[in-house]
């Protein structure tokens, strides 16, 4: 079976920086793929290398359903249903939540213009916004914010979600929440990709992880497979704490 | 009724009133030199409020909306004084040719950011400017394009009338702005909005931007080519003067004094800014006070309201009247819900 997504060798440098280095994955149909990795890893870029928001990649291509889209420009990328979320908390601060997640219904998605409303009720609905409908977005709190974001993508029904670190400081209820939140997006049939920092949340919501360094790929498998991985933890770690968590992890 | 109904019925009364009052102005103010000052403070805002739609809403800076203006005016003044065309053909002919102009302005101009956006319309407008300035035999060169001839249907000569200027300057405005508050309140309008806000944002959830800031031009070009034929045939010439930075800075004033993305505040402050700064040049009374010639006296009041505006009330004098509407509704709101306790 063809895989959703497939980026083959993809490489962008910045000058001498080579931000992500000949990186390659796939991602099937109804899975949740997470990409984990320290600071400065390459995540981010890895993203924006795939939806061509700010830049495409230097080297390397990106299929999605064996499609090439490299180098499409983000709106076309949007158009065949590829929708991400960024890393800070973003949304258009001066129209209301009910307008946010319209522009994403209307502009490029199939939906039909007396589809819009019904499509953007549901999104506020599964995402908990409806009583804030007509709030200015830059009047939410953090967490309603990272939800607005996550409506205004879904509402298309788009068929990736590109999540970029979802849970940057979110408290503990509101980790559960979220948690259960993909969850239940993954039921329907979207794909997810989720980069996270947060790792008890990405090992308990992925069905597979790639964990990067450097900008290269380090390792992938099964949440479990990437815990008892030496080269994973000490990534974190470093050797020293590599040495600690074995330790105490017995 | 729910506050909402009541609101739009507040809205249609100042609408209803703002037209009532437009239609009796002609058959109460007599003075010509005030009617022309009325008719040419409309034809402003109708460029103003334009150039507010990539101004503020698009978050465009640029300067081509006076350059669409004076296209209209020498495309309508050309047939007309070069080519024996009806005034009626050539107004229309002048907003094809400012949307024409508009399209090949955005083309290098729409994946421009900031200042380079600023520069490039402005260069595109002095070059129009130059090609005018080159072309004396069918533009008339620095003395301007002489002759126009006035509107008129049948026999009936606008310029003999009191009414029929303004009455066509007037429905053209409100063509104009009921255009632009449909278009800044629909869908495209919000891409407009997102693109300002957060570009990557808003074409990360599908919104073409070059197709968008095209239209953005496209749209607010049209209005002032019109308006700069009806100028043409106003003043009975198209003269290069309306390139000049004298017009620009004034036109740019109302915008930003009006308040930018709100369509209402350049209309309203173009009419009235129109009046203050001929009024201005006219009187003698600023240069002896100052001791300042007539001539730059009204340039440096349009200055110094633009600084002192950005300084103290950036969202501009809509904005400011949007602000004390929405605190007495809050003090009513208060003042019917301590009510409803008492009771």
């Amino acid at each position: 079976m063809t895989p959703l997504l497939t980026v083959d060798k993809a490489t962008k440098k910045f000058g001498e920086l080579v931000a992500v280095d000949n990186v390659s994955f796939e991602v099937n149909e109804g899975e949740i793929y997470g990409i984990a990795g320290p600071n400065g890893a390459g995540k981010t870029t890895l993203f924006n290398l795939i939806t061509g928001i700010p830049y495409h990649a230097d080297d390397g291509s990106v299929h999605l359903r064996g499609d090439d889209i490299t180098g499409l420009s983000p709106h076309e990328i949007y158009e065949l249903g590829i929708a991400r979320t960024f890393q800070k908390e973003t949304a258009f601060d001066t129209l209301t939540v009910q307008e946010n997640v319209r522009i994403g219904a209307v502009f490029g998605t199939e939906l039909r213009p007396d589809e819009y409303d019904a499509a953007v009720e549901n999104a506020l609905a599964d995402l908990d916004l409806s009583a804030d409908r007509d709030r200015l977005a830059g009047e939410l709190s953090l967490y309603a914010k990272k939800r607005l974001m996550i409506a205004s993508a879904i509402v298309s029904g788009p068929s990736l979600l590109m999540l970029d670190e979802p849970a940057g400081g979110l408290n503990v209820a509101e980790l559960s929440e979220l948690e259960e939140l993909i969850r239940r997006l993954s039921r329907g049939d979207m794909t997810i990709i989720i980069i996270e920092h947060v790792l008890p949340l990405l090992f308990g919501v992925s069905n597979r992880v790639m964990v990067m360094d450097f900008g290269e790929r380090l390792a992938e498998g099964s949440p479990e497979e990437l815990a008892r991985d030496d080269v994973v933890i000490e990534a974190y770690l470093g050797e020293r704490g590599k040495d600690a968590f074995h330790a105490i992890s017995g | 009724m729910t506050p909402m109904d009541e609101r739009r019925n507040i809205r249609y009364v100042i609408w209803a009133l703002g037209i009532a009052v437009f239609l009796a102005i002609p058959h109460v103010v007599t003075d010509k030199f005030l009617m022309h000052l009325a008719i040419l403070g409309m034809l402003y805002a109708i460029v103003a409020s334009n150039w507010d739609l990539t101004l503020g809403y698009a978050g465009v800076f640029n300067f081509a909306h006076l350059a669409f203006f004076g296209i209209g005016a020498y495309t309508s003044g050309i047939l007309a004084v070069k080519y024996g065309i009806s005034p009626w053909l050539g107004i229309p002919a002048g907003g094809l040719t400012a949307a024409l102009a508009s399209i090949l302005v955005s083309i290098p101009a729409i994946r421009l950011r900031g200042i380079y956006v600023a520069l490039l319309t402005f260069a595109c407008s002095q070059l129009v400017l130059l090609l005018l300035l080159s072309q004396p035999l069918i533009t008339g060169g620095q003395q301007g394009l002489t002759g126009v001839p006035q509107l008129q249907i049948g026999d009936f000569l606008f310029r003999k009338s009191r009414f029929a200027h303004f009455y066509l300057v007037g429905f053209l405005l409100l063509c104009s702005t009921i255009f632009l508050r449909r278009l800044v309140t629909s869908d495209f309008g919000l891409s407009l909005i997102a693109l300002r806000d957060f570009e990557e944002y808003a074409v990360a959830r599908g919104i073409p931007l070059a197709r968008q800031r095209l239209l953005a031009f496209l749209l607010s070009s049209i209005f002032p080519g019109l308006a700069g034929g009806v100028y043409a045939h106003f003043l009975i010439v198209a003269s290069p003067d309306i390139f000049g930075f004298s017009l620009t800075t004034l036109l740019l004033s109302m915008v930003l004094v009006g308040g930018v993305a709100t369509i209402y505040g350049p209309v309203l402050v173009g009419v009235v800014m129109t009046f203050v700064s001929e009024l201005m040049a006219t009187s003698a009374w600023m240069s002896d006070v100052f001791g300042i010639s007539r001539g730059p006296v009204r340039f440096m009041f349009v200055a110094v309201l633009i600084v002192l505006t950005m300084r103290f009330f950036p969202e501009g004098v809509w904005g400011l009247i949007k602000r004390f509407s929405a605190r007495a509704r809050d003090a009513q709101g208060t003042a019917t819900e301590e009510q409803s306790q008492i009771t």
